[in-house]
């Protein structure tokens, strides 16, 4: 299994660096342990479950700082990328990160022929 | 009622003896932090809910004991023997719940915790975790006592005139409630400040019939004042316009450079500020900076 392809942070995404444990039947990305839902029954990730929920939650749990990331980021607000594995996922809000490299795939292997959870 | 007092004698001593104290205040992992925050924070909003509660049944009961009382003297005499076995204990009932509840309202209101923890320190540290390692350390302080609380009034004005009010006294409160500093997986220095200063207006008049009315009113003032340090060698910063309301300055250092910013809000209410201030000051520096250089993965 390849590595989580979900980002941690809010102000600054980062990538994970988490060996995945499943695939998230949303968006089709690897996800480790932490970052997939439990509420789904381990069947999506926290990112596509916050976008899908409109939860109030008291407690200010992880679920909620998903879904507050992801409207805050529809808000206007373009978090800063500093990590190395690129993923489109994320295009939506026009995250502010250097260019991609010719060739180099979403895992952030060089080896173009090398698809998704190859690495 | 119940489930807050057992959630109170369920606090740890050192709980107890953090709200006693009316500060939260340490260097704490993120987890840590977060989960002793959350402790306090239920029960403080189930404290507010049972105050609530409990305020609304003491006004109820007072108006029926009084009643009680006006019933009893109106009574027939011929009914004393009604009086006696049912009037008369249902008052004294009335009397011992009223005690009971105030009691209870006294003891809870001795323990209650500012509402900017809750709404406001707790969404903003919950989001910050998210840019923190787990082995990192936060720094914290927070003031948990109310914003008006005596210890933080600043001056007050000698009585003056101001149309139709004959007296006028203002009250300035200063409540620097919120201070933290750490590091964040980004190679970041976050520091953040947050006070409000509260002007309570109390305003007398004499109205046309001559009686005496007393008005208070409040203005605050919260002010959000962020210091983001990043590594040169990781961020580059690129000036940009600040956002509207906000003050920035940025100074660039051999390693590091740092970004200063500013937000203010002047509101007529007492309810905490939203979080989103706090929030759009980091937000608003990080967008002084710009993307890490490339290097090879």
């Amino acid at each position: 299994m390849s590595q989580c392809q979900s980002k941690r942070g809010f102000f600054s995404l980062r990538d994970c660096n988490q060996t995945a444990i499943a695939q998230c039947a949303t968006c089709q990305r690897a996800m480790c342990h932490e970052h997939s839902s439990v509420e789904s029954k381990f069947t999506q990730c926290r990112d596509c479950w916050a976008r899908a929920q409109q939860t109030v939650d008291t407690d200010y749990g992880d679920n909620w700082t998903y879904g507050y990331r992801h409207r805050y980021y529809n808000s206007g607000y373009s978090p800063i990328y500093t990590g190395h594995h690129y993923h489109h996922y994320y295009d939506d809000y026009d995250t502010r990160s250097f260019d991609r490299r010719e060739g180099e795939n979403d895992d952030g292997s060089d080896n173009p022929a090398a698809g998704f959870g190859d690495s | 009622m119940f489930d807050t007092l057992r959630k109170l004698r369920e606090l740890s001593p050192a709980e107890r003896e953090t709200i006693a104290s009316g500060r939260f205040a340490g260097d704490f992992t993120p987890d840590a932090l977060l989960d002793q925050m959350r402790t306090l924070a239920r029960f403080d909003a189930s404290n507010d809910t049972t105050r609530a509660s409990l305020k609304k049944w003491l006004w109820a009961i007072v108006l029926l004991t009084f009643f009680g009382f006006v019933a009893l003297k109106f009574l027939p005499h011929s009914d004393s023997l009604m009086r006696a076995v049912w009037i008369v204990p249902l008052l004294v009932l009335e009397l011992l719940l009223v005690i009971a509840m105030g009691v209870t309202l006294w003891r809870l209101r001795n323990v209650d915790i500012g509402n900017n923890f809750r709404q406001v320190a707790l969404p903003f540290l919950a989001l910050l975790k998210q840019d923190m390692d787990p082995n990192q350390t936060i720094t914290v302080r927070i003031d948990l006592r109310d914003a008006l609380h005596a210890s933080k009034k600043k001056r007050s004005s000698t009585p003056y005139a101001q149309g139709a009010y004959h007296r006028v006294v203002d009250t300035t409160y200063l409540d620097p409630w919120f201070h933290g500093k750490t590091t964040l997986a980004d190679g970041s220095r976050l520091m953040w400040t947050v006070h409000d200063t509260i002007v309570k207006s109390t305003r007398t008049k004499k109205t046309a019939s001559r009686k005496t009315k007393t008005k208070t009113r409040h203005v605050k003032r919260s002010q959000v004042a962020i210091a983001l340090s990043v590594p040169n060698k990781v961020y580059g910063v690129a000036r940009g316009p600040a956002q509207p309301g906000s003050k920035l300055a940025v100074a660039a250092g051999a390693k590091r450079s740092t970004i200063k910013l500013v937000r203010k809000l002047k509101t007529q209410s007492l309810d905490p500020i939203d979080p989103a201030l706090l929030v759009d000051a980091v937000s608003g520096a990080y967008r002084q900076i710009t993307a890490p250089a490339r290097s090879a993965a």
